[in-house]
């Protein structure tokens, strides 16, 4: 797997955590599976027929077949146009959005490829958190090294105040 | 179909508890009023308390007046020496003020139709500092998170990162320091602060202690009867890119009618061009009222309401409310027992009011270390789907946290 394919599942896996924890946190309507929205897709962009994921074509939108509240980054678009779940035309009008302002992931889907695997549908539409530094296994380092020298500054600290004579009895 | 749906809208909004309930918890212990303390300076840095160190003074009365003494006098006016910080192992200069946090919580979550979900959190691990070089003041907090607290975190993985809640720098522009000018990064000044930061008051404004601070300058002030702040709203520049940012403000003015009565008033505008939960363009006002009041020393009745109105592009608007009712009684110095009543509406079409009951008991049984058990019946409203009717999912929460403070 190429270094810039990890990174674009990287930043696709923070996306999709990323907007399912700020769904969660303000308890705002959540988007599940609509088992009409993959045909209703097929039927406005004029398909022959799903050509993501077929036959559900789920995947579109979510990362599994079974739906749930988790969703690609092209979910996550239409979501933010303003579909909701069961409801048909709010799919309608979020497409045409899409269309509008995001023409070449609608190409994607015409040509049938993933959109989700497009740059464009991660980079534009997810937040990212964080400075510049990788989490993981280096945020846990940094945390060691960051108690090893807070605790070695208060010991240079404690010595100072006991030889200045300041130090509290122990 | 329909109780699939519910079941949904039910985990959807467990997961968003567990998510919220996995994250940090602050000191702020806005019950102190019941000794008369109606302002948070005295023993908080930060000025509208509840984040960051403690003062000195702050410290002994922790150990004066929050934990359990058994037996020995609690009225005394010196504060045992393990009151100061690492156990008062450590001296510091008195211009030097630095703290930590570890709280480890056991969480339950049953909803309705759900499997039973079961955790082990850290909530927090936490170290932070205040310098004060004559009215110059620093200060800055740096922890670990394992999960959540994104908007807080320095690093950029989905989880294990170092995170920072707080760091700004301020002048005081008085000789007491009454009045404070700070720029950073700082909780939002608004409503209660308090250490329930899931309660819907926080959630529905944004504005709790765990990884809601924004960059931001505030001025605030503390003297007399009064107290408040003011922060101007730059953004969170730990979310990229820009455009989720939020720009405006935020603001609380509190008065202490008498030592044991305080009421307040808050107000919040911002604006992002595209909003960390629905992605569209978000005008998001809101505004409430606060009390605090302790008719005898052993009770503590806290109360807010907000109410929520947000402008969103392609999505309507939503107008919703939040308010919570605490009474928090100490029959014994550091043993607490709180019933919290809540009642929410986020504002989503056909969305019916949520509610939900806490009891919940707090023991500071020793020195920097603390016990508590929440349980938590919750309500929560499920908007109709199109052609159909609105319901209700019920969940149960249980938390049981150990708490040490540095």
């Amino acid at each position: 797997m190429s270094a810039s394919t990890k990174r674009r599942r990287r930043r696709t896996r923070g996306a999709i955590v990323a907007v399912v924890l700020a769904l969660a946190l303000t308890g705002a309507s959540s988007a599940r599976a609509t088992p009409d929205f993959p045909q209703a897709v097929v039927e406005d962009l004029g398909l022959p027929g799903i050509t993501i994921d077929p036959p559900q074509g789920c995947k579109l939108c979510h990362p599994t077949d079974s739906g749930g509240t988790s969703l690609q980054p092209f979910g996550q678009l239409l979501q933010q146009y303003g579909v909701q779940p069961y409801d048909e035309s709010s799919l309608k009008e979020a497409l045409s959005q899409v269309q509008q302002n995001e023409p070449q992931l609608v190409t994607d889907i015409e040509d049938g490829r993933d959109p989700n695997q497009d740059p464009d549908a991660a980079n534009l539409h997810s937040p990212r958190y964080g400075c510049a530094l990788e989490g993981g296994p280096m945020a846990r380092s940094l945390s060691s090294m960051g108690t090893f020298v807070a605790i070695a500054l208060l010991r240079s600290m404690r010595r100072r105040a006991s030889r200045a004579g300041h130090a509290a009895p122990l | 179909m329909r109780a699939s749906r519910r079941i949904g809208w039910g985990v959807a909004l467990a997961f968003g508890l567990a998510l919220l309930l996995a994250t940090s918890s602050a000191q702020a212990y806005p019950w102190m009023i019941r000794h008369g303390y109606t302002g948070c300076m005295p023993c908080h840095t930060d000025p509208s308390g509840g984040a960051g160190a403690l003062t000195e003074y702050g410290r002994a009365q922790s150990d004066l007046l929050l934990r359990t003494h058994y037996g020995q006098a609690s009225s005394s006016d010196e504060a045992d020496r393990t009151s100061g910080f690492l156990a008062g192992i450590v001296p510091l200069p008195e211009q030097l003020r630095l703290g930590g946090d570890f709280r480890e919580a056991f969480f339950s979550n049953k909803v309705e139709g759900a499997p039973l979900q079961q955790e082990l959190i850290t909530m927090r691990a936490d170290l932070y500092g205040d310098v004060k070089v004559g009215r110059f003041r620093a200060a800055g907090a740096i922890g670990y998170v394992p999960e959540g607290d994104l908007e807080a975190s320095l690093t950029t993985t989905p989880t294990d990162n170092v995170i920072s809640r707080e760091h700004w720098l301020g002048v005081e522009l008085d000789d007491d320091g009454a009045w404070l000018l700070r720029g950073g990064r700082m909780a939002l000044p608004f409503g209660i602060r308090m250490i329930e930061h899931t309660l819907w008051a926080r959630v529905l404004t944004r504005t709790d202690l765990d990884d809601a601070q924004q960059y931001g300058a505030s001025l605030s002030f503390s003297r007399d009867q009064l107290r408040g702040e003011v922060m101007a709203i730059a953004g969170n520049f730990q979310i990229h890119p820009d455009e989720y940012r939020e720009r405006g403000y935020s603001a609380y003015v509190e008065l202490a009618a008498l030592s044991t009565l305080a009421v307040g008033a808050s107000s919040l505008f911002t604006r992002a061009t595209r909003d960390i939960v629905y992605g569209v363009t978000d005008y998001r006002y809101a505004n409430g009222l606060f009390a605090r009041y302790a008719p005898v020393p052993s009770l503590v009745l806290l109360g807010e309401a907000d109410s929520v109105y947000q402008s969103l592009t392609w999505n309507g608007h939503r107008g919703g409310y939040a308010a919570f009712l605490q009474a928090d009684y100490e029959p014994l110095q550091g043993a607490h027992l709180m019933v919290t009543g809540e009642a929410m509406n986020g504002g989503s079409s056909g969305e019916p009011s949520s509610f939900d009951a806490w009891l919940s008991g707090v023991w500071f049984l020793l020195p920097h270390i603390d016990l508590r058990l929440d349980g938590i019946v919750s309500t929560l409203g499920v908007p109709a789907p199109p052609g159909g009717s609105s319901s209700y999912t019920h969940v149960t929460t249980w938390l049981a946290q150990f708490h040490v403070f540095l």
